[in-house]
Parts: C-alpha cells; structure tokens; sequence
C-alpha cells in the first residue's frame, strides 16, 4: 500500500494506492498537484480564483472552465436533492457569521458579527446555467460558496483517476472516496472519529466502494459576544443551523451525495435528518447529537464491523458480512 | 414513519473490540461443541473467517457447504484469536 499525506484546502488529505507498481507511485505522487489547481479554482479566499470572478460578476454571464462548472453542476444538483437545504449561495451570510477568511486566520473569539441584520439566503434556482458554452449567471446579490460540495468532489476525482491503476482511497479532510475494494479483495476500514475525544473512534466501517462523509460543529466554530457559532448555514434561516445533532456521518455511492446527506442530516436534527437518510435507499448514516447520544439508520448495520459471534451453532454459525 | 424503535440509539463510548475473557469462552464453548458434535459448522464465510481458518488444523473435511472437522482445540483458541479488529487505513470526521 502506498501512502501519501499533505495539507490543501485547510486540510489534512490522505491518499491511499493499493499497489507497489512505480506508475501507480508516479501518479500518486500528482495528487497534491491536481488539489492545489482545483483549489486554485474553486476557493473563495484566492483572489485569482474562477470563483471568485464569477462572485464578482455583477449579474453578467461568465464563461466557466470545466471544473468550476462540473462543480456548480453538482452544487445545483445537490440543492436539488436536499430541498435547497444544502445550497451552494450562502457566502454572504458566511461571511456575516464571520467566516470570511480562511478558517486558520479566523478570530475564533470575535465579537463583532451583527447577527440582526441576516439576510434570507437567496433562492439557488435562480442561478442560470448554459451547458452548450458552460456559461453561468448567477443574479445580482447572490455569492456562491462551494465549500459544502468541493472537497466530496475532488475526493472523487483523485480516487477515480488514482483507480485507473489500483484500488485507491482518498481522503479529503475525513470526506472519503473509494475506487474499489482493496486488491486483496478485502473492505477498506474507516474509523468514525468520536467528536467529544480526540483520537478516540466512534465505530469501524468496512467499505468496498462508494464515498463517507462527515459535516459537523464540534470543529469549525467560533464565538459571538458569548455564544459558540459555527459553519453550516441553515437556509431557511440564514443563520449557522440550530440543531441537536453535533456530527453527522453518511455513507453513499458518491462522495459528493455523502457530503451532501450529511449537512443536510445536521441542519434537520436527529429526528427528521434521521427520517430523510432512512427515505433513501442509497444512504446509510450516523449521528452523533450534542447530550452524546449517538443514533443510525437500519443500513448502517451492512458497514459496521463487528467481531464474530463468540458461541457457534453447531448448524449455523454468521460470521457476519462485515468480516 | 421514524420511531426510535426503528433507529439504532446508545451513547457515545469507545469501540474497543474483543479482549481478554472472551476468547477463553470462546475456545471453551468450541471445545464442548466439537467433543459433542465432531463437526464445526460455518456459514456465510468472510475474510476474517478464511484467516481463522489458516491457523486451524483440519485432519477431515466433508463435503457439505461451509462445514469443516477440527482435530486440535489449541488450534481454535489461536483462530478466535486472530480474527481481530482491522486497523482502519482512514478516519471520516468534520473538516480539519
């Protein structure tokens, strides 16, 4: 197994090649290179950024290269599946909230954000899309952040251009992509951290493929005059949502869907995030809530491993399909 | 129609995996099991199981789907103690 570990879009990123070929070791090696273009593209703390012309362009079509508009696809995609709840034009009350630099120069103890004058946060489906001349207009007013969906969507990238050549994983700041199953045919082992104990682990999860994403407040927060606040913006609100769950993991096809169910699980609360990851099939999730609790859906028991039963049947023993 | 009944619920606690008693039950109840029944019986067989396996040294095997005969109970007590928990290769958290 190959290793490589570095730091991009205020990360830590993991990049795993199960191969000892030198080709495949040559292309693990271009892994930084290809996060430091996207993140060159995508980040709204880069002044050259795609993004950040696009932000600036007053209502005025802009002519996109093909990362920032697969992106915004996605983006658009995923406002699409979550009921607006995970939208990519929330920038502005980001920044309101104070998160307007990048989270290593954030003022954790601010004092100065004004949270009576929050704007509603605008509707997404009024950015304009032309697939023809990957065109985009976004309406005057309205500021895209693509943090919810990028570092999903880069993970998936570098495990698919990684899987040309082994089985690979990717790690992008605990948003994880999965090419294949190991190439000893075995599950590849994810630690579900604990967000109450650092190094501590919640759960181990044997996947074969597919993505698992992790969206919580127990990190990225700050505080305002006394109150703890932190990065996910309920739309409906326009605030960082209020809510009793403190992480939420999922697991999905696609990372990007993970990362996705997992904001939305988090802004909906225990109760009704867990309702919407047991609506669809495809997901299965855990969430940890804030008094330590932790709940998961039914579907969730096919990724868990567990040890192996300790008393065999004489007729039938499970070993579980975890193992 | 979500219930709590329906969900999986308990409070945050590490996962420390199997230590200590229970892999001297577990050649205890295998050790009762195979002096009664002379066969131990597997089903939906996975990697961990396959391992195990390795370290088992089986003088007769029969023809039946996930079945095999085990001649030594030391060899079980080293099994059931080399299925243990994988070390995971990546940790899923909150951006950091």
């Amino acid at each position: 197994m190959q290793r490589l570990d570095f730091r991009a879009m205020g990360c830590q990123m993991l990049a795993l090649l199960d191969s000892g070929d030198a080709e495949a070791s040559e292309t693990l090696s271009q892994v930084p290179v290809w996060f430091e273009e996207w993140e060159a593209t995508l980040s709204r703390f880069r002044e050259s950024s795609e993004l950040t012309a696009l932000n600036r362009s007053n209502g005025k079509w802009v002519c996109v290269g093909d990362t920032l508009w697969q992106v915004i696809r996605e983006a658009l995609h995923a406002a699409g599946d979550s009921h607006g709840l995970v939208t990519p034009a929330v920038l502005d009350q980001l920044e309101r909230a104070g998160y307007d630099r990048t989270f290593e120069l954030l003022d954790r103890s601010m004092q100065s954000t004004d949270w009576t004058s929050n704007r509603s946060v605008p509707d997404w489906r009024a950015i304009e899309t032309d697939a023809s001349e990957h065109r985009v207009r976004l309406p005057e007013g309205m500021h895209l952040d693509l943090g919810g969906i990028a570092k999903g969507w880069a993970a998936q990238q570098a495990a698919q251009r990684l899987g040309l050549f082994a089985p690979a994983l990717v790690d992008a700041g605990g948003d994880i992509a999965i090419s294949a199953t190991r190439a000893n045919g075995e599950r590849w082992a994810i630690a579900v951290a604990d967000p109450f104990r650092a190094e501590a682990d919640l759960e181990l999860l044997m996947m074969a493929e597919g993505g698992v994403a992790t969206s919580g407040r127990d990190y990225r927060r700050w505080q305002h005059n006394g109150k703890w606040q932190h990065h996910i913006i309920d739309p409906r609100t326009g605030s960082p949502a209020v809510t009793d769950v403190l992480s939420a993991t999922i697991l999905a096809p696609m990372t990007t869907a993970a990362e996705v169910a997992a904001k939305a699980a988090l802004i909906l609360g225990s109760r009704e995030g867990l309702e919407w990851v047991e609506r669809r099939d495809e997901l299965a999730g855990l969430l940890v809530l804030e008094d330590g609790r932790i709940v998961h859906s039914r579907r969730l028991e096919d990724y868990l491993w567990r040890e192996p039963s300790a008393l065999p049947d004489p007729m039938l023993v499970s070993w579980g399909r975890n193992v | 129609m979500y219930s709590q009944s329906d969900s999986k619920i308990r409070t945050a606690r590490p996962n420390k995996g199997g230590a200590g008693i229970k892999p001297l039950i577990m050649a205890a109840s295998l050790a009762m099991t195979i002096g009664g029944w002379g066969i131990l019986a597997v089903g939906q067989a996975g990697n961990a199981l396959a391992a195990g396996q390795q370290a088992l040294s089986a003088t007769n095997s029969t023809s039946q789907n996930n079945t095999r005969s085990v001649s030594s109970t030391s060899s079980l007590s080293q099994s059931t103690a080399s299925i243990s928990r994988p070390n995971a290769v990546a940790r899923t958290r909150s951006s950091r």
